[in-house]
């Protein structure tokens, strides 16, 4: 069924986002990460203006947040107070994030910096998680013990204004939550991706948190960073689509059911190659994009 | 078809009209003043009826959508990665344009081309008076202008070749233009000339909104009029999905 979207001004099959919604929830259900960075560069192939593909996607994060979060409230497995100190970091960062997407609009540049962006992030990661599965299991060893050793000799321990956090049992200086929150609302800001698989790590080895609570805490401060994204995305540059979030989300609903199903017959190291080998194939399609000769030189910006 | 119909009694009376008054030697009309955007647009026509009392004269149709800055392009390899390097800044081009004459190609003269330019008939006649920046390094402009007219075409908002020109008698033509889903909403503007001895002797300018309509336009004025509610509209939603979502879910 075509379907008019009113604020991306086009026409489109709605069947085709509610597939990308659902493949992508089922991505989510089965490896437990947002999946954002699946959904903003498939929006963009399928034509969706880059700005209105980010912009929508924080309705969505706000969406899969919001489902994730109340399983872990009820086993109260979420830190509050480290949560509000990093959507506080957050909010920093959506706002710098929002004013350099916009800046980067007007340089004519947005589809470079999206890209590189992309697959910077994406390749990373993919390689990170590609080596750590394989360190698993050939050494039966993971990582953790190395990357636990940081923060007692890193410069973090000397940071000034340390707060006491009862509930994840840390005395930290509140730069620390702060700044990897800052880092996730620019993200969304820019990207459309709430970073989970970035929050995760940084949580459990920068800031030592149990990682008991890490899922609940990091999903907590994405609602409150992706609907403040939201909320400057639609008042800066009118670039939220609700006829898109809303199919996108209820595509996404129905993924993550199957995904969660599914995910009993796809575990641990082999779930994580599957996940790093799809995030590198994204990367490579966007790098493939950059680096190989364009079929066509020109670009058309309308303003 | 449909809309010959509508506009068939309408067709009798500018015929009956245009016999009476004999001063009357040029008159358009079109068969909607409004084209609604709703939820399952798929594109529309814009039907236009005309009557020329000299059959000697060409009859030229311009349609032009609302006009915008357009930046064109072009990429470059910079250490080994393709990136925008090079623009031309077209200020205030229509985001929609197609056309339709009666001037054949093979009688246009450096003089009909003068006023098919002068007029805004045509694709080149759209870069003669256009204000243009550029880096300063552009020294082809054409070929950016080519690239523009080709993506306008393939975006389905420009045309290849003019449309046609139907005359049901020596007198009376009827011309349709397609707007396709991908044209933007705005006002658009209809040009009629009637060109005789390479001359305009007489031109009607005529305007016609795409708006769009129902929870369309509703959605669309509320994201830019008062876009804090949308976005807070926008989040409830969301929260109500993610909860309804949490609230249904299947346990592993």
């Amino acid at each position: 069924m075509q379907i008019y979207l009113p604020i991306a001004e086009m026409s489109i099959e709605i069947e085709a986002i509610f597939f990308l919604g659902a493949f992508v929830g089922l991505v989510s259900g089965v490896f437990g990460v947002g999946g954002g960075f699946l959904t903003t560069p498939l929006l963009i192939f399928m034509g969706i203006p880059s700005a209105v593909a980010v912009g929508t996607q924080g309705s969505q994060l706000v969406a899969s947040g919001l489902s994730g979060v109340m399983g872990y409230w009820k086993r109260s497995h979420v830190d509050f107070l480290i949560g509000t100190i990093m959507l506080l970091g957050g909010f920093l960062g959506t706002v710098i994030g929002v004013f350099f997407f916009q800046f980067i609009k007007l340089m004519g540049q947005i589809d470079l910096i999206i890209s590189l962006l992309y697959i910077i992030l994406l390749g990373s990661i993919g390689i990170m998680m590609l080596f750590e599965s394989v360190m698993t299991t050939v050494k039966k060893k993971t990582m953790k013990s190395e990357f636990n050793q940081l923060k007692s000799r890193g410069f973090i321990s000397k940071l000034p204004y340390k707060m006491r956090f009862p509930r994840s049992k840390l005395y930290i200086s509140i730069f620390v939550p702060g700044g990897i929150g800052f880092v996730s609302g620019f993200l969304v800001a820019t990207m459309g991706v709430g970073g989970g698989f970035l929050l995760v790590p940084a949580m459990i080895y920068i800031l030592g948190m149990p990682p008991l609570l890490v899922a609940g805490t990091s999903l907590f401060q994405i609602i409150f960073t992706s609907a403040f994204a939201t909320i400057m995305h639609a008042t800066f540059s009118n670039s939220v689509d609700i006829f898109l979030a809303f199919f996108l989300i209820l595509g996404g609903v129905i993924g993550a059911q199957i995904g969660v199903k599914a995910s009993k017959y796809v575990t641990g190291v082999k779930a994580r190659v599957i996940l790093a080998l799809l995030v590198l194939g994204v990367c490579t399609q966007l790098g493939i994009q950059l680096f190989l000769n364009p079929s066509d030189i020109f670009v058309m910006v309308e303003k | 078809m449909k809309h010959y119909l509508i506009i068939l009694p309408f067709i009798i009376v500018l015929l009956s009209f245009g016999n009476n008054l004999k001063a009357e030697e040029f008159a358009v009309e079109i068969a909607q003043h409004h084209i609604d955007v709703t939820v399952g647009f798929t594109g529309s026509s814009i039907v236009l009826f005309g009557d020329r009392r000299d059959v000697d004269a060409d009859v030229a149709i311009v349609v032009e959508g609302p006009r915008k800055d357009i930046t064109m392009w072009k990429k470059a390899k910079v250490m080994g990665t393709w990136i925008n390097r090079y623009y031309i800044t077209l200020k205030n081009m229509p985001v929609y344009y197609s056309y339709a004459s009666t001037i054949s190609e093979d009688v246009k003269g450096d003089n009909i081309d003068l006023i098919m330019r002068y007029n805004g008939i045509g694709h080149r006649a759209l870069f003669t008076s256009v204000d243009m920046n550029k880096s300063r390094s552009v020294k082809d402009v054409e070929e950016f202008q080519n690239s523009f007219l080709k993506k306008k075409i393939y975006k389905g908002v420009y045309f290849e070749k003019p449309a046609t020109i139907k005359f049901y008698n020596d007198y009376f033509f009827g011309v349709r233009f397609e707007i396709p889903a991908s044209a933007q909403t705005g006002a658009y503007k209809i040009h009629s000339f009637l060109i005789k001895n390479g001359k305009v002797i007489e031109k009607r300018t005529q305007k016609l909104r795409v708006q769009q309509v129902g929870v369309n336009a509703f959605v669309y004025n509320l994201a830019y009029r008062h876009s804090l509610f949308y976005a807070i509209l926008c989040i409830a939603l969301a929260l109500f999905c993610g909860w309804f979502a949490s609230v249904v879910r299947v346990r592993p």
